[in-house]
């Protein structure tokens, strides 16, 4: 059911203990903010060790609402695009749907307003690990194979171009 | 504690980030450098190379000072490829970085794949400088091959370090060559000496092996030229300049040469062309003219005659045409002179002078062969009258129409032709006619019975061409008649008039040729003796006219009487053989006898009555005048009995004298037909037929002391009549015989003749026994 790379991925990555979403107890949800915080600074780290660091986020002061970028390398060129999602108020028993509002329209695989139509897998896969999933393993699991299948499509349909002074 | 944990929050938040800040910079995966050196490499911010396995890489300054190095603990020479694989490099870029440095470095060669160092070359031409103070000489080629370097790059720097680390010098045609002083000086001390010593003509090659080819060829023909131009020693190279294969000639030489020929010419006014040859001149004839460019040479095969010995050929000559009329031209020419060039030099000499006959080295004036040819003109008369008169002449005409007769056809059926006119006769004889027709045929269609008369045969040939004049000379040249009697002592037709030895004989009797020798005198009778037998044909027929018409014929008459007597005294032998036998074989060997035997004799005393009568052979026997015999002859020819044909003949023929009776007594005939038959008998070893004929003749012979004339259809006949005489197991052998032979004739050729053939040959040995048991008795 999920592959073995996932696996490994998801190996790296520190299980959440706190069910909690932004609505409920703020000191759950304190909690499990940290818990997200960590799960995540652990996963940046194992990337940028393995050497495929490929996005970059921050949220707002509450952590209900997350925005960065996140990007492609191929044939030596980054392909960088805005990412953002809101935590929902059923988190974490619903996952976050994240979403790239520039490529709204470009592809087959978005709902409306840029948000990514995730693998049949993820939300079973989710709704089974909760709450020890989090926004890393959301990352993980479903921004990292959507990108990996749905860019290298986009770029040879010629929907999505390289630019570079964006990059940047 | 809310606080605190927002605060925590926070703090995480801020770590979060850093971590996701810092951490990109810290690190970098192997792929990713090599992604980033290849972009830095492709944007040409950066100069670097791989090694050969990939692992690291080296910049081209580094390259640069590590190949430096290794050409340094190299010894200042080393192969690109040797570079490549101790630096771990690419050959290609070893040799970029190669073509820098010897950009860079002037000190720096490349030579066929291998850097190589002035130092090294330095180190070189010390080691050379060595080599070359020990052997004296050093040559480019050789090095190129035991230094494996190309000859101009050695050459080049062999050159720019001549003198300062190598103490020689270049050759001056070939720089390749480099010797010291005292080389040159050793090896020109060596070739003066021996070109000093040689007296002649030398092949280079042997003295340029007595240096064992230590000195190159150039160099040795330097020296020798520097030698020659300086007069150190005298002399010239010929043939090719400075090749192997020219000749080193010393002037002593060609100067002995010189005087030779200018000695022998003044000497004896000639050069031997063969001589000069010998002396090493090779064109003796281009050498000659160049030392006598104003005499005027007469060049022959072999020698070359100065201009007064030829003057005084030519006046001597002239001069003896004049008094004596002849001269032996190897007299006043030098014995060298062969018989080819007096040829040529005769042609010339005697360009202007006429009336000249040569022979050989002889010339001889034609009055004088005049002279000599009219002395000969009484002596020609005598001669002819003398040979006329001793019938050699005659006897000479007739046996050249015998040969005639047998050599043309023979059916002419010319007996007709009785013209009797000689003009008509000449005709006959030049349309090659042959007055002997008859005779021809008759030899050609008998021949059984031509073996029996085989002795009288020629004889035939008197009765019908005695009066034949001298028409068919030179027609047949048949050497070898010679007749019975012995008279013809000469073969040829044409009766000559002296041997040319006998001419000789005579010439050398006149003055002028006193002390001329043989082979003139040989040559001169041989010139004259043509002309000479012309004109005693001319002379000897005219006499012979004379001599007919005085004589007619007389002698030749009595010899044709006398073969007539002999002719009959066969015959009456004959007819005494026939009497043995009786009734139908008598008649048919009569008739035989008659036909064969009794012809001949119709012929001979036709020819003789002819004769007799003044009349000649191709009248005819009704031109005769009338009388007995006319009519006894006309009777001849026709008689049926040998009897009656013997009654006629007696009548026909006058008594016969005693000397001839005597002669042809039949006991003496008896004999000589049995030899001739033992003869035949001889030679008919081949033919078992024939054999066993003439084995039953000869046996009739003998046991009844007459003769037999039988044709082979008689045989058995005879064997039978036989006999009574022979004793009975040798006349079974001779039936036995007589079968076997009838039995192979039956055969004919078909298979197994051969065999009954030689098997009847095997009883021949046989047969002769018998015949000489036969005649013991």
């Amino acid at each position: 059911m999920v592959d073995e790379v996932t696996r490994k991925t998801l190996s790296g990555i520190p299980l959440l203990k706190t069910k909690s979403g932004p609505k409920d107890d703020p000191k759950l949800w304190v909690l499990r903010l940290k818990e997200e915080y960590q799960a995540l600074i652990k996963y940046v780290e194992n990337n940028k060790t393995a050497g495929n660091d490929w996005f970059r986020l921050e949220s707002n002061k509450e952590g209900t609402r997350w925005f960065g970028k996140c990007w492609h390398v191929q044939d030596l060129l980054k392909y960088e695009f805005e990412i953002e999602f809101d935590i929902p108020v059923t988190y974490p028993t619903t996952a976050p749907e994240i979403a790239i509002p520039e490529l709204d329209g470009k592809t087959s695989k978005m709902y409306r307003g840029g948000k990514i139509c995730l693998t049949d897998h993820f939300k079973p896969l989710w709704s089974k690990n909760v709450p020890k999933f989090g926004i890393a393993h959301a990352m993980a699991l479903g921004l990292g194979p959507w990108l990996a299948v749905e860019i290298p499509e986009m770029i040879a349909k010629g929907v999505v171009t390289y630019q570079e002074k964006k990059a940047d | 504690m809310s606080n605190n944990d927002w605060e925590e929050v926070k703090r995480l938040a801020a770590d979060f980030q850093r971590a996701q800040l810092t951490a990109a910079s810290q690190r970098l995966t192997e792929r990713n450098c090599v992604e980033i050196v290849n972009k830095l490499i492709e944007l040409k911010l950066l100069d670097v190379v791989f090694t050969s396995d990939g692992k690291e890489y080296v910049t081209p300054q580094q390259l640069n000072r590590e190949i430096q190095d290794e050409l340094y603990v190299h010894g200042g020479r080393l192969s690109l490829t040797a570079l490549s694989q101790t630096l771990g490099v690419g050959l290609a870029v070893v040799e970029a970085r190669v073509s820098e440095l010897l950009r860079q470095d002037k000190a720096l060669y490349l030579v066929l794949g291998q850097l190589v160092t002035s130092a090294y070359l330095d180190s070189l031409c010390e080691e050379l400088d060595e080599k070359l103070s020990q052997d004296g000489l050093i040559s480019v080629s050789e090095l190129s091959k035991s230094f494996d370097l190309p000859g101009d790059f050695l050459q080049e720097q062999l050159s720019k370090r001549l003198g300062k680390l190598l103490h020689g010098r270049q050759d001056d045609q070939d720089p390749s060559l480099i010797y010291t002083e005292t080389f040159v000086r050793r090896n020109t001390a060596r070739i003066r000496g021996i070109l000093s010593a040689v007296t002649k003509p030398t092949p280079i090659n042997p003295i340029l092996s007595k240096f064992s080819n230590r000195i190159p060829e150039k160099l040795f023909f330097t020296i020798v030229d520097r030698l020659i131009s300086t007069k150190r020693i005298e002399g010239i190279i010929s043939g090719g300049g400075s090749s192997r294969s020219s000749y080193f000639i010393p002037a002593a030489y060609s100067r002995a040469q010189i005087q030779w020929i200018e000695g022998f010419m003044n000497g004896n006014g000639y050069v031997d062309l063969d001589a000069a040859s010998r002396l090493g001149i090779s064109d003796p004839k281009a050498f000659i003219s160049k030392r006598y460019p104003s005499q005027q040479l007469i060049f022959l095969k072999s020698v070359v005659l100065g201009e007064s010995l030829y003057r005084q050929v030519k006046e001597s000559v002239e001069e003896s045409l004049e008094s004596p009329g002849w001269i032996d031209v190897s007299t006043v020419l030098p014995v060298s002179v062969n018989g080819d060039d007096v040829q040529r030099l005769l042609d010339s000499v005697l360009a202007g002078v006429k009336d000249a006959v040569v022979f050989d080295t002889f010339i001889v004036h034609k009055p004088l062969i005049q002279k000599l040819r009219s002395s000969f003109s009484t002596l020609m008369t005598d001669k002819a009258v003398k040979d006329i008169s001793s019938g050699k002449y005659i006897q000479l005409v007739n046996e050249a129409r015998a040969l005639e007769a047998k050599q043309k056809s023979a059916d002419f059926g010319d007996e007709g032709g009785k013209g009797g006119k000689k003009d008509e006769r000449r005709k006959k004889a030049a349309g090659g006619k042959a007055g002997g027709g008859t005779q021809g045929r008759e030899t050609k269609t008998k021949s059984t019975k031509k073996k029996y008369m085989a002795g009288k045969h020629k004889d035939d040939d008197w009765s019908d061409s005695e009066e034949d004049t001298p028409k068919s000379h030179g027609k047949s040249n048949q050497s070898n008649v010679s007749s019975d009697k012995g008279k013809g002592k000469k073969g040829p037709s044409q009766l000559d008039f002296m041997s040319v030895s006998e001419i000789q004989k005579v010439i050398s009797k006149n003055d002028v040729l006193n002390d001329a020798v043989g082979e003139l005198l040989e040559s001169l009778a041989q010139y004259i003796n043509g002309g000479l037998q012309e004109e005693y044909q001319a002379v000897l027929k005219t006499e012979f006219d004379k001599f007919m018409s005085e004589k007619c014929g007389k002698k030749s008459q009595e010899e044709v009487l006398d073969k007539l007597y002999k002719l009959t005294s066969f015959f009456q032998l004959y007819n005494e053989g026939l009497s043995q036998f009786d009734g139908d074989i008598k008649n048919q060997l009569e008739k035989f006898l008659l036909r064969s035997s009794g012809q001949e004799i119709v012929v001979a005393a036709t020819t003789f009555v002819l004769m007799e009568a003044g009349l000649d052979e191709n009248s005819q026997l009704t031109d005769l005048p009338d009388g007995t015999v006319k009519d006894s002859i006309l009777a001849l020819g026709k008689s049926g009995s040998a009897s009656a044909f013997l009654e006629c003949l007696e009548t026909v023929l006058p008594p016969a004298k005693k000397s001839a009776k005597a002669q042809y007594s039949s006991a003496k005939i008896l004999v000589e037909a049995r030899k001739t038959l033992l003869q035949e008998l001889d030679n008919a070893t081949t033919d078992p037929a024939l054999y066993l004929h003439i084995t039953t003749l000869i046996l009739f012979s003998l046991k009844t002391d007459s003769l037999l004339q039988a044709s082979g259809k008689f045989v058995p006949q005879i064997i039978a009549f036989l006999s009574t005489k022979l004793e009975r197991q040798e006349h079974l052998a001779l039936k036995d015989c007589q079968e076997k032979v009838v039995g192979l004739i039956k055969m004919k050729n078909s298979a197994g003749s051969e065999d009954a053939r030689d098997e009847l040959l095997s009883t021949l040995p046989c047969l002769k026994n018998i015949v000489e048991k036969c005649s013991k008795l």
